[in-house]
C-alpha cells in the first residue's frame, strides 16, 4: 500500500511547494512509493474531493505557509481531521516566516488598499463569494490545530526533506520531531573561527567579506550560533550571514534574544570598563532593524507575545 | 479604584546588589515592596531572554542589579550585562515597549540606601508609564 | 441564478479560485478569478535592512525568487548609484537565464504542460504523474536536466530557491575556478534539451488538429497591447534593456528606461479580490474590455515576442520564425501561443548560459561597484511571467522607507480575468459542464502561468497612509510612508 500524501499552502510563497522538485531524480523515487491525494499545485484534486475524504485517511500531511487569513485556518482543520500525521512544513508554517513580519505592522490590508478597505463579493455574488478576511494576526500553524512533526527551512533544504520521507516511509516519526539537527549551524560551517572578537557591526554590502573567516568575527550579525544545523552551512559558505531560516537550537530557545546576547558577548571597545562604555554603544548602535533582522522568521513564534502588549501604545494615523 | 502597583522582577547579584537589598532590611529602611528579589552568581548570568520573560509573565518593569565597574567578582560579568541590556533596551523600543521598563543599576553590598532609591525611583517612574498589561499578566 | 466555483483552481503559483455566475438558461452572466490572499509585503517591508530586501522579496514568490532577488539589487544599484563590475553582472545574467530557463520548464512539464500534453485525460492523470507515464523517457530527462540548471542557481546563488548572493552594486564572492566547468556542462545539456522539447512539440503536439484549433479558437484570442523588456537590437532581454510598450496593432506605444515606464502605469482596484488591475495611463481605464482602445496589456512570454522584433540567439530565433509563419500576423493574440512562446524563451536562456558561461570575465574578482548615498531607486527585469518592478525610497542610514512593487502576474490580471471569462462562455455554451470542460476554463488562466503569490501584494505610485509610531511619550520613533 502506497501512503497517502497531501500537501498544502496557506500563506507561503510556492517555494516549500517546489522544494520537493530539489530531491531532483530522488524525487521520482518518492513518488512512487506515495499517492498524492490533495496538492493543488500539482494535481486537480479540489476542495470538494478533500471533504469527501474519511476522517484520517490520509497518512502524512505537509501544510506551508503562514495562517493568514480565515479561508486559510478552515482548510488548515479540515486537514488535521483528515490527516493521520500533519507536519509543518517550511518557515513560515513552523515559525510564522517572513510574512508574519506584518505582525510588528498594524492593519495589513489597509496599508495596501488605503483605510476602510473591506473585502465584498463580486457584483451580483453572495456574501460567500468575497475573499475571506484577514485574520488579525498571521500565525504559524501550531497556533491553529495540533502539529505532529516540522520540516523547518525557507525552503527546507533538499537533505532533511529526503530525511523526513525515509522517516514517513518507514513509518518512524517520533512526536514532536524536527527535522534538522539540534546543535548549532556553526559545527556545521567551514569558516574558521580564531578570536571572537567584535569592533564593528558591518552590514554585508559594506565590506567584500573574507572568504576562509567566520562571517561574525568580521563584524558580521550572523544567526549560526543560535540557528539549527541542516543545511551545511548554505549561506555563510556563499559569503553571506545566516539568518535563521531552519529556527532555532533547543537550546537558544528566543533566537533574537540568545543572538542579542551573543553579539553583546563579543563586542569589544578596547579594554573592558566604564572608559569603554561610550565606544561600545556606538558599536552596537551599528545593529540597525534588530527586529528584522533578530527575527526574521521568527517573529510569529517568540515576539508576538511582546509585541501585543505593546500593541496599545502604538498609535496609528491614517 | 486603587492605585497602580507596579510589579517588578528584580534579579540581583549576589555579591553586591543583592547584599544591598539584605542591608536595606536589615538597617530597616523604608521602601516600596513592589519587587520579587531573584538572586543570581553575577549579574553576568542574566539572559535578556529571562528579562523578557519576566515582562510577558506580568511584570510591569525589571530591575537588574550588579556590582559597581571594576568590582565584578568574576571581572567583567557585569560589563557583558551591560551590553546585553543596552541593546534589549534597543529590541523593545522597536517593539514598542517603554525601554524604561528595564533597568540595571550598579548597587554595592554596603550599598543599601542606594537601593532604596534605585526601587523609589524605578517604582514611581513605572507608575507614570503605567500598566504593561491591560489584564494583568498573559498567562 | 446559478453558480459553480472551481475552488482552489490548480497547478499554479498561489491562491485562486474561480466563480462562475450564470443566468436562468444556463448561460454565462459573469465568471471572476478571485485571489484571496494578501501577505502585504509593503507594508512589512518597511523599516528594513535595504540589503535585505533581495532576500526579503524574494519571499513573495518561491517559484520566481530569482526575479525578485534580482530585480531587488537592481532597484538597489539605483538607489545607491552603483556600477556593478563586469563579473558581477555576469554572475547575475547567467544565473537569470538559468532561471528563465528552469522557470519555463517547470511550468511547460509540472503546472500548465499536462494540459498540453494531456489536456483531454482525466484529472487523475492531468499531471506530473501522468507525463512521466506517457512520456517515460522524455519526463526523466527533463528531471535531470533541471536538476542541473538549478545546480547553477545554486552555484552562483548560494541556495536555488530563495538565494542569497546580490548585493548592491554586485554579488556576495567571485565565483570558484571550478564553476565554469559545471555552468559549462549544464549549458550544453540545456540546449539539448530545448532542441527535443521543439521537436516534441512539432512532431506530437502542434500537428493535433484539435490542438490547433485550440491555439486558434476565437475564446482564447484576446487583442490587447504588450509590454516587455527589449535589448538594443529589440530582441529580448531577460536581465536588463528598456520597456516597450506595443499597441494590439503593433504599434509602439513607447520604449523607455524603467523609471519612466513606471510612470506610465496606473492601478484599478475592485472589493472582490485582493489583487488589483494595472492599465496604461496614456489610455485610462476602461472597464474589463480588450481592444485598441482599452489601456488593458500583457505581459510574459507572448507579450516579450510581440514586442521585440528577433530573438537574441540563433535556434530560438528559427523557432520564432516558425511561430511566426504559423499564426501569420504579429503581434499575436492567442491566449495559447503564451506555451509556445515560453518554449521559444527557454531555448533562447538555454543558448544564452552556455555562451556566459564560456566569458573568462565570469571568475573575476571584481565583484562589488562603489556605493554612493542610499537613496531612491527603480529596477526592473522579466521575470518568467513578465515585466517586474521593484521601487524604493531609502533613508539616508539605508533602511527602507518605501516600498512599490508591480509584478508579472498583476500586469496580466486584467487579461487572465479576461480570458477565463471568454472561455467559461464557451465551455458554457455547449450545454452543462463536465469536469473536463471546466478544466479548459482552467487551462484559460494556466496559459499565462499565474502566480497569484507574486500578484496580490503591490500598489504604484503614492503610499495612500503613512503609518506613525509613537512610543509611550508622544515622541516618535517611527515613520512610514511618505
Ligand atoms: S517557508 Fe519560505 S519557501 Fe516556504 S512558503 Fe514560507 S517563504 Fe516560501
Ligand atoms: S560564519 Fe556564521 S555559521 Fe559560520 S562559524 Fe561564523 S557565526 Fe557560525
Ligand atoms: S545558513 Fe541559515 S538562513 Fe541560510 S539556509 Fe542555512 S539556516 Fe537558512
Ligand atoms: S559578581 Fe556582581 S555583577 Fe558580577
Amino acid at each position: 500500500m502506497r501512503a497517502k500524501l497531501a500537501v498544502y499552502w496557506t500563506g507561503g510563497c510556492g517555494g516549500c511547494d517546489v522544494s520537493f522538485l530539489e530531491l531532483g531524480p530522488g524525487l521520482l523515487d518518492v513518488l512512487s512509493h506515495v499517492e498524492i491525494v490533495f496538492w493543488p499545485a500539482l494535481v486537480d484534486a479540489k476542495r470538494r474531493d478533500l471533504e469527501r475524504l474519511p476522517p484520517r485517511s490520509i497518512d502524512f500531511t505537509l501544510v506551508n505557509g503562514v495562517i493568514r487569513t480565515a479561508e486559510n485556518k478552515e482548510m488548515v482543520e479540515i486537514l488535521r481531521e483528515k490527516s493521520r500525521f500533519l507536519g509543518a512544513y517550511g518557515a513560515c508554517a513552523h515559525l510564522g516566516g517572513i510574512p508574519a513580519l506584518a505582525n510588528a505592522v498594524n492593519g495589513v490590508a489597509e496599508v495596501v488598499f488605503g483605510p476602510g478597505f473591506q473585502p465584498a463579493p463580486p457584483p451580483g455574488g453572495d456574501q460567500e463569494d468575497a475573499p475571506p478576511n484577514l485574520l488579525p494576526e498571521a500565525l504559524p500553524v501550531e497556533e491553529v490545530v495540533s502539529v505532529d512533526f516540522v520540516v523547518p527551512g525557507c525552503p527546507p533544504p533538499a537533505p532533511l526533506i529526503a530525511r523526513f520521507f525515509a522517516a514517513a516511509l518507514a513509518g518512524e516519526i517520533g512526536p514532536g520531531q524536527i527535522f534538522a539537527e539540534e546543535k548549532a549551524l556553526c559545527e556545521e560551517c567551514p569558516r574558521k573561527r580564531e578570536e571572537r572578537r567584535i569592533t564593528r557591526v558591518v552590514r554585508p554590502h559594506e565590506v567584500l567579506a573574507d572568504p576562509e573567516k567566520c562571517l561574525l568575527d568580521q563584524g558580521m550579525v550572523c544567526l549560526g550560533p543560535v540557528t539549527r544545523g541542516g543545511c551545511e552551512a548554505a549561506c555563510p559558505k556563499a559569503g553571506m550571514p545566516c539568518t535563521g531560516c531552519l529556527g532555532p537550537t533547543p537550546k537558544a530557545g528566543d533566537p533574537a534574544m540568545a543572538m542579542l546576547s551573543a553579539l553583546a558577548s563579543l563586542v569589544r571597545a578596547g579594554e573592558e570598563g566604564e572608559n569603554a562604555f561610550p565606544e561600545e554603544n556606538r558599536i552596537l548602535d551599528g545593529l540597525v532593524d534588530p527586529i528584522g533582522t533578530l527575527y526574521k522568521y521568527a517573529f510569529a513564534k517568540y515576539a508576538r507575545p511582546l509585541k501585543k502588549l505593546a500593541m496599545h501604545r502604538e498609535v496609528v494615523r491614517a | 479604584m486603587s492605585e497602580f502597583e507596579p510589579r517588578i522582577v528584580a534579579f540581583l547579584c549576589r555579591w553586591c546588589a543583592s547584599a544591598g537589598a539584605d542591608l536595606a532590611g536589615t538597617s530597616r529602611l523604608q521602601y516600596p515592596p513592589n519587587a520579587i528579589p531573584i538572586r543570581v552568581n553575577c549579574s553576568g548570568r542574566v539572559e535578556p531572554q529571562w528579562v523578557v520573560e519576566a515582562l510577558k509573565a506580568g511584570a510591569d518593569g525589571v530591575l537588574i542589579g550588579g556590582c559597581h565597574p571594576g568590582d565584578c567578582h568574576y571581572v567583567m560579568g557585569n560589563y557583558k550585562t551591560r551590553r546585553r541590556i543596552y541593546l534589549l533596551r534597543k529590541v523593545l523600543g522597536e517593539m514598542g515597549i517603554e525601554p524604561e521598563r528595564v533597568r540595571l543599576e550598579w548597587i554595592s553590598a554596603t550599598e543599601g540606601a542606594r537601593f532604596v532609591q534605585v526601587m523609589t525611583e524605578f517604582v514611581a517612574e513605572l507608575k507614570k508609564l503605567g500598566p504593561l498589561h491591560g489584564n494583568g499578566g498573559s498567562r | 441564478m446559478k453558480k459553480i466555483a472551481i475552488d482552489p483552481i490548480t497547478r499554479l503559483e498561489g491562491h485562486g479560485k474561480i466563480l462562475l455566475y450564470l443566468d436562468e438558461t444556463g448561460k454565462l452572466r459573469d465568471a471572476v478569478l478571485q485571489v484571496p490572499e494578501l501577505r502585504g509585503f509593503e507594508a512589512f517591508c518597511r523599516g528594513r535592512r535595504a540589503e535585505e530586501m533581495p532576500q526579503i522579496t524574494e519571499r513573495i514568490c518561491g517559484v520566481c525568487p530569482e526575479a525578485h532577488h534580482l530585480a531587488s539589487a537592481k532597484a538597489l544599484d539605483a538607489a545607491f548609484q552603483a556600477e556593478v563590475p563586469k563579473p558581477a553582472r555576469l554572475q547575475r545574467e547567467l544565473f537569470y537565464n538559468a532561471y528563465i530557463f528552469s522557470d519555463h520548464l517547470l511550468h511547460l512539464v509540472f503546472l500548465g504542460g499536462p494540459d498540453l500534453f494531456l489536456w483531454d485525460a482525466e484529472k487523475e492523470e492531468r499531471n506530473l504523474l501522468g507525463i512521466l507515464r506517457r512520456f517515460p523517457e522524455l519526463g526523466r530527462k527533463v528531471v535531470e536536466v533541471r536538476a542541473q540548471a538549478q545546480k547553477i542557481l545554486e552555484i552562483i546563488g548560494g541556495k536555488a530557491i530563495h538565494p542569497v548572493f546580490a548585493l548592491p552594486g554586485g554579488v556576495a564572492k567571485p565565483l570558484t575556478e571550478e564553476a565554469p566547468e559545471t555552468i559549462a556542462a549544464a549549458g550544453k545539456a540545456m540546449v539539448e534539451l530545448g532542441k527535443t522539447m521543439i521537436r516534441v512539440f512539432h512532431e506530437e503536439i502542434l500537428p493535433r488538429p484539435e490542438f490547433q484549433a485550440l491555439l486558434l479558437s476565437e475564446e482564447a484570442w484576446l487583442p490587447t497591447h504588450y509590454m516587455g523588456l527589449v535589448d538594443e537590437n529589440l530582441a529580448p532581454n531577460f536581465y536588463d534593456g528598456r520597456v516597450r510598450v506595443v499597441s494590439a496593432s503593433g504599434e509602439e506605444i513607447f520604449v523607455l528606461p524603467s523609471a519612466e515606464a513606471l510612470q506610465r502605469i496606473a492601478e484599478h482596484w475592485e472589493p472582490w479580490t485582493y489583487v488589483k488591475f494595472p492599465y496604461l495611463v496614456d489610455l485610462g481605464w476602461r472597464g474589463f474590455e480588450a481592444g485598441p482602445d482599452s489601456g488593458i496589456y500583457r505581459v510574459g512570454p507572448l507579450a516579450r515576442l510581440n514586442v521585440a522584433e528577433r530573438m537574441a540567439t540563433p535556434l530560438a530565433q528559427e523557432e520564432y520564425e516558425r511561430f511566426l509563419d504559423f499564426f501569420g500576423e504579429k503581434p499575436v493574440h492567442a491566449a495559447f501561443a503564451y506555451h509556445w512562446a515560453r518554449l521559444i524563451e527557454m531555448v533562447q536562456a538555454a543558448e544564452t548560459v552556455a555562451a556566459l558561461g564560456a566569458d573568462p570575465e565570469l571568475t573575476g574578482i571584481e565583484v562589488r561597484g562603489k556605493l554612493g548615498k542610499p537613496g531612491e531607486g527603480v529596477g526592473v527585469i522579466e521575470a518568467a511571467r513578465g515585466t517586474l518592478f521593484h521601487h524604493y525610497v531609502l533613508s539616508p542610514e539605508g533602511l527602507v522607507e518605501k516600498v512599490n512593487l508591480i509584478v508579472a502576474t498583476t500586469h496580466n490580471a486584467p487579461g487572465i480575468g479576461l480570458s477565463v471569462k471568454q472561455m467559461a462562455k464557451a465551455v458554457l455554451e455547449k450545454g452543462e459542464p463536465d469536469e473536463i470542460l471546466l478544466n479548459r476554463v482552467e487551462m484559460a488562466f494556466r496559459a499565462y502561468d499565474p502566480c497569484l503569490a507574486c500578484a496580490t501584494h503591490f500598489l504604484p505610485g503614492e503610499m495612500p497612509v503613512a503609518v506613525e509610531v509613537y512610543d509611550a511619550h508622544g515622541k516618535l520613533v517611527r515613520r512610514l510612508g511618505r
